[in-house]
């Protein structure tokens, strides 16, 4: 059984949206795009009792419930059994009696189909929702969870609520992205008791053992004297209080002497060895990485256990990669993927959602309230074919993932103009003085092979379509500002000036070293006299020194050192994310043409060739 | 294909009682999957306890969901609605066309039965709800007819049908014979089991026995059957009411609701002016009746647009009901509420309402309709030849059989009407000899 689609409405900072999901994914999202909201979403639709804190007016779109606010999570199952079988009589506990209305999933049209009988290529599907209300009356929220038939309000007309075995067999589990050890592997946590009960492994005779231990084994902290003596006195002070002998004296243990106490004060550590239990390691002093990758491993060991047993595991993973090198993060997403019918999975990390197929990687935006979710591809990459954006997908995946999360995105016409704004971008963010002057917003890069930046650009438009694109300022990049307007309307381009490349925007940058060249220019140029700007351009877009990427981050990092060199940079990025955030560059250089498609091409006049 | 089995018999046979052992011995067969449940169906709202009643007796084990079958229709619908083509859940109406209310779609029965009927056509559905209900019982099901029986129709297609009927038990105004012993017919030349009971359970007391053949084979009792009492003027029949005090509960039955309320008042005047203390009668008013009234307390009048509570003040159920209303329209936000949401609130609080409303009591006054499918320990039918003129005579007999056939113990007809009328009469005169209310004076002596 897998969750194919989810429809949120007035969930948390989620006014309305809703996400498809393939068998195992990735949500890829900048902060606050409504990632977690989605994975928190599912686990409040599927666990049985709240696995966090209670419902709160925060839980609500606006934060201010009233009585006829509701917030709605409404999902659709698909692959019952063994996901070849569609007739509901097959699965009674789902669809008999008052069970869940059978409906059809298209994966073609990522919809349900509501019929009475199959249509073709549909899938059978049935529909879950939760719905809470706030009740001013009783100050208290209502939650129900029911089988869903179509828009109602199930706090007034009828509906059929969900029995909750039912929704525990879906078998959802969230790895949250708040792990601390004592939330999730100490046995006051329910994920871990549902773990162990689903083992049937609690360790109920132990525990009564340990009970007992404790009740009468255990050093007596009321004999120790002087504190022995002192009790005494005060209980025999107290029988004068009755005039008989106290028939009782005070005690002390370490925990409450019931099974509840005793489980819940346990508390893990490291031992070093099995026979060594002298020497012991509070857990919760270890390092995050280790908690959080055994907190994990010990969900993927129940969802194998489960899944012998036949029964259905959904993994939802918040940021899987938290505190683990990087080198860790693809193993971590192809263990997971073993590991459940279905997973999904939210990150930042491009290197784990690099180890996903573009038809699994999910990228969700939240645009005041409205959540837009829209998979990378529909195909895999050994579907897209060959065209001129597959190294997108092939060699640049996680930096396009990468930009994709990003504030702003430049996309550059070539693979040269992408190596040189981006040496330029760490060289400014690694000086201070740029940085105090100029405010610099990080600015994410795509690289585009055969400089199909219109190609590029339009594939990227479809999740970001505030990208920017960035082209020469000679013919080339003219034609290439021509097909890009053919093809799509982007509200800015950004173009270098008269026969400008990128060649030219360095030297340009370069210019205040002449005086003072660094060694590598010097190497460069060698001739004192030819150390001019135009000369410098010259040198630069020689086949041979256009492609030398050592002699470009040599040059870049030894004028490093010239501070005007360094604020040059600075502007001209800070000029560029100005104009991508949709405001007017600071030098006034810059000219403005607005093209008849409502595109405004902005050129650097101050970068050209002399 | 299942074949049907029915049980065909006149009041009083044990159709219900070989319904029961029927469905009790075939779960054993057909209720494999603890999903699976006995659907047991009525017409009306009133047979839903006795149907829980003998439910209960006889199939104690039985795994049984109890509705009507519009409640069931109303499910099915509502379950597949966007696959009918609507868009928000269905309220039924009891206006005569269906309608989109602001938040629901509001239809007639009839046409959620239909819907349902079509539903339960398509293989899918009709697959699931055979599953899910592979037994359905059906008692008095000479009442269904319509939709209701093409809907059993598409259901018999799938499930095991039991069902019990007695054709003259059929009161329904405008319904040609009985559709659905018509069927039962059809049904019997296909192969469906049809067993026809004749010796009375119910009652044993021969008058009454032999009061109720003489009424439904239309043919003047030669023997004395149950006592008729002529009484020419009102007065005369409250006060024969005021006498007749058997033990055991009491049902006044009379066709109209008009003369249940012409006899009760003639009974309290005369019990006024003999200075008595009244008595209570529980009297069921028509829904209709009901709902007019409660309507009418609470200002829920088409004319205007938006509904407030009343200021008067409001009797109980009155009281209820607003609070029903000004609750929904807070949930769905509304500061105003509009006259046509208030009154399909109002609407729905009562039909909900009469489910809960079949307690019985010592003393109950009753329409025949009313009374369909109850049992009393005394029945005293109260029949005025002038309003029950705009029946058929077949119907007549009709009504009277089932005020009759109410009788677990005593009956008596008190008739609006000398005695050579009620001789003369085509129904009560069936019954044979008709004596005066009030005889000679030492009877009347006897009876101070």
């Amino acid at each position: 059984m897998r969750i194919c689609k989810l429809h949120l409405t007035n969930f948390r900072g989620i006014e309305r949206g809703s996400i498809v999901f393939p068998k195992h994914s990735v949500l890829l999202g900048s902060n606050n795009a409504g990632k977690s909201a989605v994975a928190e979403a599912l686990a409040l639709l599927f666990s049985r009792d709240r696995m966090y804190q209670p419902l709160s007016d925060w839980d609500f779109y606006g934060g201010d419930p009233k009585p006829e606010s509701r917030f709605t999570i409404t999902a659709t199952l698909s692959d019952f059994g063994d996901g070849t079988n569609d007739n509901p009589v097959s699965f009674p506990e789902w669809f008999a009696g008052n069970g869940a209305t059978p409906v059809w999933w298209s994966e073609v049209t990522e919809n349900v189909v509501e019929a009475a009988d199959r249509p073709p290529q549909t899938k059978l599907a049935a529909q879950v929702s939760l719905a809470a209300r706030y009740d001013d009356e009783a100050c208290e929220f209502e939650l129900k969870r029911f089988f869903y038939d179509g828009e109602c309000d199930p706090f007034d007309d009828d509906c059929r609520v969900i029995p909750n075995d039912l929704l525990r067999d879906v078998g959802v589990f969230l790895l949250p992205s708040a792990r601390e050890w004592d939330k999730l592997l100490s046995f006051g946590s329910s994920t871990f008791i549902k773990v162990l009960k689903e083992y049937e492994a609690v360790p109920g005779l132990a525990i009564d053992t340990l009970k007992h231990d404790l009740r009468s084994r255990v050093t007596k902290v009321e004999e120790a004297e002087p504190f022995a003596t002192i009790l005494k006195d005060a209980e025999s002070e107290l029988g004068s209080f009755f005039f008989k002998e106290s028939e009782f004296h005070l005690a002390y243990r370490p925990t409450g002497l019931d099974a509840t106490s005793v489980l819940r004060s346990l508390v893990a550590f490291l031992a070093r060895d099995a026979q060594d239990t002298d020497f012991l390691l509070p857990v919760a002093r270890q390092g995050s990485g280790v908690i959080s990758l055994q907190t994990l491993l010990l969900l993927l060991a129940f969802g194998r256990k489960r899944l012998e047993r036949a029964k259905n595991f959904i993994l939802i993973a918040e940021e899987p990669e938290l505190h683990l090198h990087p080198a860790l993060h693809r193993k971590l997403a192809s263990r997971i993927q073993s590991a459940a019918v279905q997973s999904i999975v939210t990150t930042h990390s491009p290197n784990i959602a690099s180890g996903y197929q573009p038809n699994q990687v999910i990228f969700v935006r939240n645009q005041v309230g409205k959540l837009s979710s829209k998979r990378v591809r529909r195909e895999a990459i050994r579907e897209i074919g060959k065209n001129r954006v597959e190294n997108l997908y092939l060699k640049f995946r996680q930096e396009f993932y990468e930009a994709l999360m990003g504030p702003l995105i430049l996309v550059p016409e070539g693979i040269f103009d992408y190596h040189w704004l981006r040496l330029w971008q760490r060289v400014a963010e690694s000086s201070d003085t740029a940085i105090t002057k100029f405010r610099l917003t990080p600015l994410c890069l795509i690289p585009t092979s055969d400089s199909a930046v219109a190609e590029t650009f339009l594939e990227i438009s479809q999740f970001r379509p505030d990208a920017v694109p960035f082209l020469d300022g000679d013919r080339a990049g003219n034609d290439k500002i021509k097909t890009i307007l053919s093809s799509s309307s982007p509200s800015r381009i950004v173009q270098l000036g008269a026969d400008a490349g990128a060649e030219y925007l360095s030297s340009w940058i370069l210019e205040p070293s002449l005086g003072d060249p660094s060694s590598a220019l010097v190497t460069l140029l060698p001739d004192t006299n030819e150390r001019s700007l135009r000369s410098l351009q010259r040198a630069l877009s020689r086949s041979q020194e256009k492609k030398d990427l050592e002699l470009h981050e040599n040059l870049a990092w030894e004028c490093a050192n010239n501070e005007n060199c360094v604020l040059r940079a600075a502007e001209f990025l800070y000029d560029l994310s100005l104009i991508a955030r949709g405001e007017a560059p600071t030098n006034t250089a810059w000219t403005i043409e607005n093209a008849t498609t409502g595109t405004s091409i902005f050129r650097a006049g101050h970068i050209k060739r002399v | 294909m299942l074949q049907p089995a029915f049980f065909l018999g006149h009041a009083g046979t044990g159709k219900t009682k070989e319904l029961m052992g029927a469905t009790r011995e075939s779960t054993g067969k057909l209720l494999l999957d603890k999903q699976q449940r006995v659907l047991a169906l009525s017409v009306m709202h009133g047979a839903i306890r006795r149907l829980e009643e003998k439910m209960r007796e006889d199939c104690r084990e039985v795994p049984t969901v109890i509705r009507t079958i519009d409640s069931f229709a109303l499910t099915v619908v509502n379950r597949w609605r966007g696959a009918m083509g609507h868009s928000r859940p269905i309220v039924p109406t009891s206006e005569d066309s269906s309608f989109e209310g602001p938040f629901q779609s509001h239809l007639t029965f009839t046409r959620i039965c239909e819907e349902a009927a079509i539903l339960i056509a398509s293989s899918t559905v009709g697959q699931l709800i055979g599953f899910s209900y592979p037994i359905v019982v059906i008692d008095e099901f000479q009442d269904c007819h319509g939709a209701k029986l093409d809907l059993v129709k598409q259901l018999a297609k799938h499930c095991q049908l039991f069902a019990a009927a007695d054709d003259f038990q059929l009161l329904e105004d405008g319904v040609e014979g009985c559709p659905s012993v018509n069927w039962i017919r059809e049904a019997h030349e296909l192969g469906a089991r049809v067993v026809t009971l004749t010796k009375p359970h119910r009652c044993s007391i021969a008058a009454i026995v032999k009061a109720s053949v003489a009424l439904r084979t239309n043919t003047r009792s030669l023997q004395t059957t149950i006592s008729v009492y002529c009484c020419p003027v009102i007065v005369m029949a409250a006060t024969k009411l005021t006498f007749h005090r058997p033990g055991g509960d009491f049902a006044l039955i009379s066709p109209t609701h008009r003369d249940i309320t012409n006899i009760l008042r003639a009974h309290d005047d005369w019990l006024r002016r003999k200075g008595r203390v009244p008595v209570y009668w529980r009297r069921e008013a028509s829904k209709q009746e009901e709902t007019t009234g409660l309507m009418k307390e609470m200002a829920l009048n088409r004319a205007r647009k938006v509904w407030r509570v009343p200021n008067a003040p409001l009797s109980p159920t009155a009281l209820r009901a607003a609070h029903f209303i000004v609750k929904a329209s807070k949930l769905r936000g509304l500061s105003e509420i509009p006259m046509s949401f208030a009154v399909s609130l109002a609407q729905r609080f009562m039909s909900t309402r009469a489910l809960w409303h079949h307690r019985a009591v010592k003393r109950m006054a009753l329409t025949v309709h009313g009374a369909k499918n109850r049992e009393f320990d005394n029945v005293v039918i109260f029949w005025s030849p002038h309003s029950v003129k705009g029946w058929s005579e077949e119907m007549r007999r009709r009504l009277l059989y089932n005020a009759v056939t109410r009788a677990k113990r005593t009956c008596v007809v008190l008739y609006l009407g000398d005695e050579q009328s009620c001789l003369d009469d085509p129904v009560v005169g069936l019954l044979g000899s008709a004596e005066p209310a009030f005889g000679p004076p030492k009877r009347s002596k006897r009876a101070t």
